[in-house]
């Protein structure tokens, strides 16, 4: 959307040591920040035609773009709205329009409400800019209500302004605050503001109020008086329909004639108060800077010479009130954004509201509302309107996943946006710091309940390897064989067998004896799950079977070669039994894996250890041999 | 936009060449031409030196972090012709292997995705390009093309692997190794593995000076695949791929005023650093319409939209 090509100052201004050439070089961090040092290009080294690098002693600076924490105020709209986000995307677009505007417009006000409740939070807080943020929500607050009035609520003719005028008197609020003043004054009409404030309720269509201010004049009771009262109190309530205009007609004919007859000859003010009734342009004009803003104008100009008028007009109104206020080139940022919500310019709204508000709450919640409304009339639902929410969102949910605590609603955002969404989702998960085991298994679960189980096991394969460098095996075991990785669970396998030859005993015994299907993942980790179940085996003494395994997990190659020497340890008391616990054939096999042993020179035939196993095996060879014969014969 | 920023003084001796955050963010390693590269803890904008490494015998130009499933393993390349892999073990940092096959210079180091295992490529002055793998039997390979680039090779940057959410997710796929190097000849060119043999897929020519800096970003679930480069000739040139094909088509940006060193992509692979020698960097991203972008910098402090609105109606913003 940003059709600016000029260079930017990114960043900031850093204080460095000044230097001919100096540049910058920079790596992106994690999410939401940038490392930098500065670099020296003046002094280059030719010999490798690299450049030179930062001064002496110069520092590399970590430069974040958002912070990774968001004010309190801040989390409490991002967590309330994203709830009021999920309704909407629930919302069912099958409805007939009218039900759809109704619930659009409800969900509309959900995020107002959510506004307002931060603003509240924000005034409540101590802290030090809170004015600043409470404007701001104010500001945004007031944007989301003009687009609510102008392009979700149902239009009809008259009732806009009211509406409209009700905006104006929530934010333009000066009115207030002076008549409280000038109320609590001794004298009320000397109050300098005492004048101001009675025009200023009437521009606002507060004509009651007006009357109240009025009746504390010392003048009141006099005709003059009595008459402005008068036409105060027969204003017709807006309404739609022709019948209002005619009243209304009629009711503004008394106005004048009451004035140009002469009735308040005496008051000037009066005079004045009398002409804003007939809508006297000049008078209004006269009157800009007591009401503040265009808008103000705009609203009360229009409620006292065309109040049924409908939205164009009222766009016309607009460009001339703007005028008295100096023309376009004085309009805010947050002007030009009422103005193109009023305009239902979406695209100008979006795009002035991405340039300038700090964060993409705004941008991002407005437009996915707005995709939903059905064609108006006319106009047709721009085109760009659904990949700019797509963008905005993904930018929002983004930006949400960079947080230390709003992580998880990032991906409520992120889950509306497609495979874009998805990726950015795993990317973004990934990079998620899994600190404890309940934050790594909050971030697989969330992983795995999308489908992502590339990141799920890398997760899980993080988890485990720190596990194992922290001693903890079967932690670790736990982690890899989540994880579904092989070669981490083999590793670990190993270490724990390893560790069990080195110290007689086994680390995380328990665990391994549940192991059950998992044992398949790998076949150091088979082999570990049928070693223990030898030694359960022998300690309950079914000799016989623990004895098979031995001679099966050796032969076929389950074990691994150096684990052989500790295998036929093993099977020494085995060896010595009577009646024999091998066969001669289980002999031999055994005989055999000795033989691939010495072959291999990892036997050391000179230790007596050696010499006790060839001798056991040669003993339950004869033995095993006599009691198979007597059993043939 | 910007709201923090965090100075970590290294206490590096010399020019420092290259700074890199690890993958969590917590950790930031620097190196320098004084051979050394330090190893810093970084959490909430406050740096404690965790670790010097002094092994390298002349300036280490660039450092990167493996994945942290491999445990904490860095990379460092140097001038003294040596790439170093450090792991570290209990809190203490230790040479794991050396990969000392160059003639030359080596200028720059890349950790492959960790779907293809422990893997980095690097590319030296000497114009070669050696992929150095840790193997399942417990030691260390490593395959090298020679003449990759005349003169010299200046960078090399490893493609990501088929991302979660694409497309092709779920299907059984033959896992491709490719990476991206720049060099003195001028040109770009990407790499494929095949078997077993390092074949070049695609020459890039459009640059008219060196190339400095090549990088291949990140999968965002989109078939198109992109890599930048930067190169002496003042020009940062975005290749994009449709995803089907060797076809890459260059789009540039507009030509800086000066050399361009560095570029880099956000993790989410949206954003592009550019730095050069124009004492500026920058950030580019592409907008809706396929334009690449200077971010702008957010215009509250500018002119009109200088105060907050204030509720007595006035016109600020």
């Amino acid at each position: 959307m940003e059709d600016d090509t000029t260079r930017c100052d990114v960043m900031v201004s850093l204080p460095m040591p000044t230097h001919q050439r100096l540049n910058i070089n920079f790596s992106h961090g994690c999410q939401n920040n940038v490392v930098l040092h500065a670099v020296d290009f003046g002094a280059k080294d030719t010999d490798s035609g690299q450049p030179g690098g930062a001064p002496a002693g110069g520092g590399v600076r970590e430069v974040f773009w958002s912070p990774s924490e968001w004010p309190g105020w801040w989390r409490q709209l991002a967590s309330e709205s994203a709830g009021v986000f999920s309704d909407l995307q629930s919302c069912d677009a099958g409805q007939g329009e009218a039900a759809l505007r109704l619930s659009l417009l409800k969900l509309s006000r959900r995020y107002r409400s959510c506004l307002r409740a931060s603003m509240e939070t924000v005034t409540a807080s101590d802290e030090e800019d809170a004015d600043t943020h409470r404007q701001l929500l104010n500001s945004m607050e007031m944007v989301w209500n003009l687009s609510e009035i102008v392009l979700v609520d149902q239009k009809r003719g008259g009732v806009v302004l009211g509406q409209l005028l009700d905006w104006v008197r929530q934010h333009a609020t000066q009115f207030d605050k002076s008549a409280a003043a000038v109320t609590e004054a001794e004298i009320p009409e000397k109050h300098p503001d005492y004048w101001n404030t009675v025009y200023g309720m009437v521009l606002q269509g507060r004509q009651a109020a007006a009357r109240k201010l009025l009746r504390l004049h010392s003048g009141f009771g006099t005709d003059p008086f009595v008459s402005a009262d008068e036409l105060l109190r027969k204003v017709p309530p807006l309404a739609e329909g022709a019948d209002f205009e005619l009243r209304w007609r009629h009711w503004q004919a008394q106005c004048v004639l009451r004035l140009e007859s002469g009735e308040f000859g005496y008051s000037p003010r009066l005079q004045t108060l009398v002409k804003i009734l007939c809508g006297d342009a000049v008078t209004f004009e006269d009157l800009y800077r007591e009401m503040g803003s265009w808008y103000h104008l705009m609203v009360s100009y229009t409620l006292y010479s065309r109040p049924w008028v409908g939205i164009f007009e009222l766009r016309h109104a607009a460009e001339d009130s703007i005028e008295v206020f100096g023309g376009p080139s004085q309009l805010s940022a947050l002007d030009q954004m009422l103005q193109a919500a009023l305009d239902g310019d979406i695209h100008k709204l979006l795009k002035t509201a991405q340039a300038t508000l700090p964060d993409g709450w705004l941008t991002a919640h407005l437009a996915d509302l707005l995709c939903r409304l059905p064609d108006i009339s006319g106009a047709g639902r721009p085109s760009f309107l659904s990949e700019l929410r797509h963008h905005l969102l993904v930018e929002y949910g983004s930006a949400l996943c960079a947080s230390r605590s709003l992580w998880q609603l990032g991906a409520v955002y992120l889950d509306q946006c497609g495979a874009q969404g998805r990726a950015r989702l795993a990317l973004l998960l990934e990079r998620l710091d899994p600190r404890t085991d309940r934050r790594a298994r909050k971030i697989i679960q969330m992983a795995e309940s999308r489908g992502l189980s590339a990141v799920a096991s890398s997760v899980a394969q993080v988890m485990g390897r720190r596990a194992m460098a922290a001693g903890q095996l079967g932690t670790a075991l736990a982690w890899a064989l989540r994880s579904d990785c092989s070669a981490l669970a083999s590793q670990l396998a190993d270490t724990l067998v390893k560790q069990y030859t080195s110290s007689g005993r086994f680390a995380s015994a328990d665990f391994v004896d549940n192991l059950g299907s998992s044992m398949l993942k790998s076949d150091r980790l088979m082999f570990l799950g049928k070693y223990r179940e030898f030694h359960r085996l022998y300690e309950e003494n079914s000799l016989q079977e623990a004895a098979s395994l031995l001679v099966t997990l050796m032969t076929s190659q389950l074990a691994p070669k150096y684990f052989w020497r500790t295998l036929l340890t093993d099977a020494l008391p085995l060896l010595e039994l009577q009646p024999p616990a091998f066969s001669t054939a289980q002999t031999y096999d055994l005989m055999a894996c000795v033989e691939q042993l010495r072959r291999s020179g990892d036997l050391d035939e000179s230790s007596e250890e050696v010499r006790l196993l060839r001798q056991a095996l040669a003993d339950n060879l004869w033995r095993a041999s006599i009691a198979e014969d007597s059993v043939a014969s | 936009m910007v709201s923090l920023i965090s100075t970590v003084d290294t206490g590096h001796e010399d020019m420092i060449h290259d700074a890199q955050i690890d993958f969590y963010g917590t950790r930031l390693a620097t190196c320098s031409s004084d051979a050394t590269v330090r190893v810093f803890s970084v959490r909430n904008g406050s740096q404690t030196l965790e670790a010097e490494l002094r092994e390298h015998q002349g300036p280490v130009w660039q450092v990167a972090w493996a994945h942290p499933m491999y445990g904490p393993i860095l990379a460092s390349c140097s001038y003294d012709r040596r790439v170093i892999i450090w792991k570290e073990t209990g809190g203490r940092w230790s040479k794991l292997h050396e990969h000392a096959s160059h003639d030359s210079s080596v200028n720059s180091v890349c950790w492959a995705p960790y779907e293809l295992g422990l893997v980095l490529v690097c590319c030296s002055s000497d114009g070669s390009v050696s992929v150095v793998s840790y193997t399942a039997a417990g030691t260390w390979d490593f395959k090298k093309i020679n003449n990759a680039h005349t003169i010299g090779c200046n960078a090399v940057s490893w493609a990501p692997e088929v991302s979660a959410g694409s497309v092709l997710e779920g299907q059984p796929q033959k896992v491709t190794k490719r990476f991206v190097s720049g060099g003195c000849d001028n040109l770009v060119k990407i790499w494929r593995e095949e078997d077993d043999q390092w074949v070049e897929e695609a020459k890039l020519d459009a640059h008219s000076d060196w190339v400095r800096d090549v990088a291949w970003a990140p999968s965002v679930g989109l078939k198109r695949q992109l890599i930048a480069s930067c190169s002496q000739d003042r020009r940062v040139i975005i290749w994009s791929n449709d995803g089907t094909g060797t076809a890459w088509t260059p789009h540039e940006l507009p030509t800086f005023s000066d050399v361009i060193w560095h570029v880099s992509w956000a993790v989410t692979g949206n954003i592009l650093a550019v730095s050069g020698g124009d004492n500026k960097a920058s950030l580019w991203k592409e907008t809706l319409e396929g334009k690449w972008v200077c971010l702008n910098e957010v215009n509250l402090g500018k002119g009109q939209a200088g105060s907050m609105p204030g509720d007595a109606g006035t016109k600020t913003l």
